[in-house]
């Protein structure tokens, strides 16, 4: 299961297309969503009452919006390491996803630059998917610690 | 009409506050509470998952049983879907530092769907340290469906 830490060591060998993270979540249960909702102060009834959900139109349990952005931001972020740091991120829901679904989160860089304040950036785009179909679409922009890429990895205008 | 009433009032309101917050501490118990909820752990005990600063700010929890909170930015736009949410972050908040933040209405618009004409509004909320320098940015889409 791929997960590429962006680090000096290796980001200059990254390139656009790569896959840098494939994290297969186990499938959400509804005890899950209801300590997610109380630790988030959720109150809307069609994340954790089944009846409630079937009767205002669902198949099951609604998974959260916000807890599916919180893991694609968290999985983007994981991969600056600590000293760097997601910068932008951007997300769209495409369908809803239920409980019992196992979503797998994946992560594939852009492009990779460094910027006129001389930082390092990579750009990636990250998908929720549930049986192969995105569910969730986002992008991600990540500073990397300094010194994470050197200049002569680089082309004018951003490598890869 | 109504529908087209209510875009041009919040058009209108655009940039007005709707609300504002100072002095939320970054607790521990609630980082930890929202690491559990999302499944994840940290590198070590300083590392904050990213999205938790959109979560200090919620009232408490207030559970309906029979119905749905009405999520609503003005009377006649009800139940809407989200159409996207973005974050910027300038730096990662700790654990300990204080908070405050602030939510403006950022935009608003209609475009015309296949059902039906659609309202975008977009609420910004920015997040600042006791310095009063920016953590982060989160922006939110809702779109609300008209009557064709």
């Amino acid at each position: 299961m791929p997960f590429v830490s962006l680090n000096p060591e290796n980001v200059a060998s990254v390139v656009s297309g790569d896959l840098l993270a494939r994290i297969v979540l186990p499938p959400v249960t509804a005890t899950q969503l209801a300590f997610y909702c109380a630790a988030t102060g959720v109150t809307d009834p069609i994340h954790y009452d089944r009846d409630f959900a079937r009767r205002a139109g669902f198949p099951d349990l609604v998974v959260n919006g916000s807890l599916r952005i919180a893991w694609l931001a968290q999985v983007l972020a994981d991969l600056a390491e600590k000293r760097g740091l997601l910068e932008a991120f951007s997300c769209s829901h495409r369908r809803p996803m239920f409980v019992g679904q196992a979503p797998v989160l994946e992560v594939r860089c852009l492009r990779r630059e460094r910027a006129s304040d001389g930082l390092s950036r990579v750009h990636c785009e990250a998908f929720n998917l549930i049986d192969g179909e995105p569910v969730d679409v986002a992008t991600g922009i990540l500073r990397l610690a300094a010194g994470a890429m050197e200049l002569s990895d680089l082309d004018s205008g951003g490598a890869s | 009409m109504e529908f087209e009433r209510a875009i041009e009032r919040l058009i209108a309101r655009k940039s007005e506050e709707l609300w504002a917050r100072s002095a939320v501490t970054v607790e521990r118990s609630v980082v930890d509470r929202f690491c559990e909820a999302i499944g994840w752990r940290g590198r070590d005990a300083d590392d904050i998952p990213v999205a938790v600063i959109a979560h200090l700010f919620r009232d408490s929890a207030d559970v309906h049983r029979d119905e749905r909170p009405r999520e609503t930015i003005d009377d006649a736009l009800v139940n809407p879907m989200n159409g996207g949410t973005e974050f910027e972050f300038h730096r990662r908040p700790r654990i300990g530092e204080m908070i405050s933040a602030q939510s403006i209405l950022k935009d608003v618009y209609s475009r015309q769907g296949k059902s039906g004409p659609l309202g975008f509004v977009v609420t910004e909320t920015n997040f600042f340290d006791a310095a009063g320098s920016p953590i982060a940015a989160q922006r939110v889409t809702m779109i609300y469906r008209g009557v064709a």
